[in-house]
């Protein structure tokens, strides 16, 4: 603390306006992070962040200066085809899933995986990410409309609340 | 000529610095520089693969804006970064490295909302250092021994945030079983640190070292997020070691996104005759 103040001290003395907005921006940014912890609103934003889910882009995009590395529990899944009742088939031959560590829309974003997957084909992907009680589940139905063009349409935003032992309880969304 | 009724108003320390502690100043932004400039390079063959892709086969996604969306912005951004980064490097003119700075911030900003780069944690821990090299480039004409214990506080307070990103978002069951980590790491990572585990322990034992390892990183995390309440030098040792660690540890790739922050953890060990006479007085 001792430094901090020290710092504080400094930099009203040297009038430095920015290193006290730069300190302002640092604790706000880490007031947001933990607030997940004690805030469900503030957690679900968090997860919706994740899914590329958020109210709106500005909104969103003040949301990625909160660092976030390898948080959450995100696991997704894609197929070419899911059955009349929107399940996956997991003897399907197009299907795989995976746990990813942060950010399980970059599987669609980036990377080389669109080319394994949408080879002629659309399909369905489904992430799946939870933090605590609370579990986000969104479902991107990929088109290619175009030879050279993959299309993100959301069917599925749901979230679930789950109990200690993982189980999902009930719908909330 | 003061009377009781003067209104006092403290000036702001007017002494301007020696060169040789505008040029330790320089020293500390330069160091951070290169680390990001470091990290970004380490991302160019990637950023070139996958900027290939992106063109043959877009991804069209209506929650990004166009701008954010175009290949061409993040060419452009990524581009300005890495030149404003050297440029940065090889100029000592103040008006030159905040403009710099400014530059390469934002660039690294465009890069963390693009449709291809918002994921990569590279671009937003470049930005938070960058945050900082734009800071310290407004306060190079500050005395050093008043600028540097406050360099080295922001540089652990930045540090500090990143941990805390990190460790909130591992309170949940999946990291703290060690799940999470089983499955992304030490069932098919094909790495020497899992490589080992997977050769030394039987399964079951390999999941209880999954739980293990996972509670440590937790423990670990949070500990980092106090590295703004440590002495200045323990808590720069301390985050090159755990920075470094991470990447040696899991994943070679993820130098490029701890080599900024490395350079940012050096600001504290800076070793020079002012910088020795500030701690000294510290």
């Amino acid at each position: 603390m001792n430094r901090g103040v020290k710092f504080l001290t400094a930099s009203v003395q040297q009038r430095d306006v920015l290193g006290l907005g730069l300190m302002g921006l640092l604790v706000a940014t880490a007031v947001a992070a933990v607030s997940i912890l004690f805030s469900q609103s503030m957690k679900e934003a968090a997860l919706k962040r994740f899914h590329l889910a958020s109210d709106s882009f500005p909104q969103w995009a003040v949301h990625q200066m909160v660092p976030s590395m390898y948080n959450f529990e995100n696991r997704i899944k894609f197929s070419n085809v899911i059955d009349a009742e929107g399940k996956f088939d997991a003897t399907e031959d197009s299907y795989f899933e995976d746990t990813l560590n942060h950010f399980p829309a970059r599987f669609i974003t980036f990377g080389d995986q669109r080319h394994v997957f949408s080879q002629d084909r659309e399909g369905m992907f489904e992430m799946v990410s939870a933090f605590g009680d609370t579990v986000l589940v969104s479902r991107w139905n990929l088109k290619r409309r175009q030879p050279n063009q993959l299309t993100v349409e959301r069917v599925e935003q749901k979230f679930h609340r789950r109990d200690s032992k993982d189980g999902v309880r009930s719908s909330d969304e | 000529m003061n009377n009781s009724n003067d209104v006092r108003v403290e000036e702001p320390m007017t002494t301007l610095p020696d060169h040789g502690q505008r040029q330790d100043a320089l020293a500390l932004l330069k160091v951070v520089l290169v680390g990001i400039l470091v990290s970004l390079a380490l991302k160019i063959f990637a950023f070139i693969l996958f900027d290939r892709l992106n063109e043959a086969l877009p991804i069209v996604d209506s929650f990004f804006p166009i701008f954010f969306r175009s290949q061409r912005v993040a060419r452009v951004a990524y581009l300005v970064a890495c030149c404003g980064c050297l440029f940065a490097i090889f100029t000592s003119e103040q008006r030159h490295l905040i403009a710099a700075t400014v530059l390469l911030l934002g660039s690294l900003m465009v890069l963390s909302v693009h449709q291809s780069g918002f994921n990569d944690v590279t671009f937003m821990s470049c930005a938070w250092t960058a945050g900082w090299c734009v800071w310290i480039s407004t306060r190079l004409h500050e005395p050093f021994e008043t600028l540097f214990p406050r360099a080295v506080w922001l540089s652990h307070l930045i540090l500090s945030l990143i941990f805390l990103g990190g460790a909130v978002g591992k309170v949940t069951q999946g990291y703290w079983s060690g799940q999470v980590l089983f499955d992304i790491y030490f069932e098919k990572r094909d790495f020497w640190f899992y490589n080992i585990f997977r050769w030394a322990l039987p399964a079951e034992q390999l999941r209880q070292a999954a739980t293990v390892h996972s509670r440590m990183v937790i423990a670990f995390e949070f500990f980092c997020c106090f590295l703004w309440l440590m002495p200045a030098r323990m808590g720069s040792w301390i985050a090159v070691v755990m920075l470094c660690g991470i990447a040696l540890t899991n994943n070679f790739l993820l130098f490029s996104v701890v080599t900024c922050l490395t350079g940012l953890a050096l600001v504290g060990l800076h070793q020079s005759k002012s910088a020795r006479e500030v701690l000294k007085s510290t």
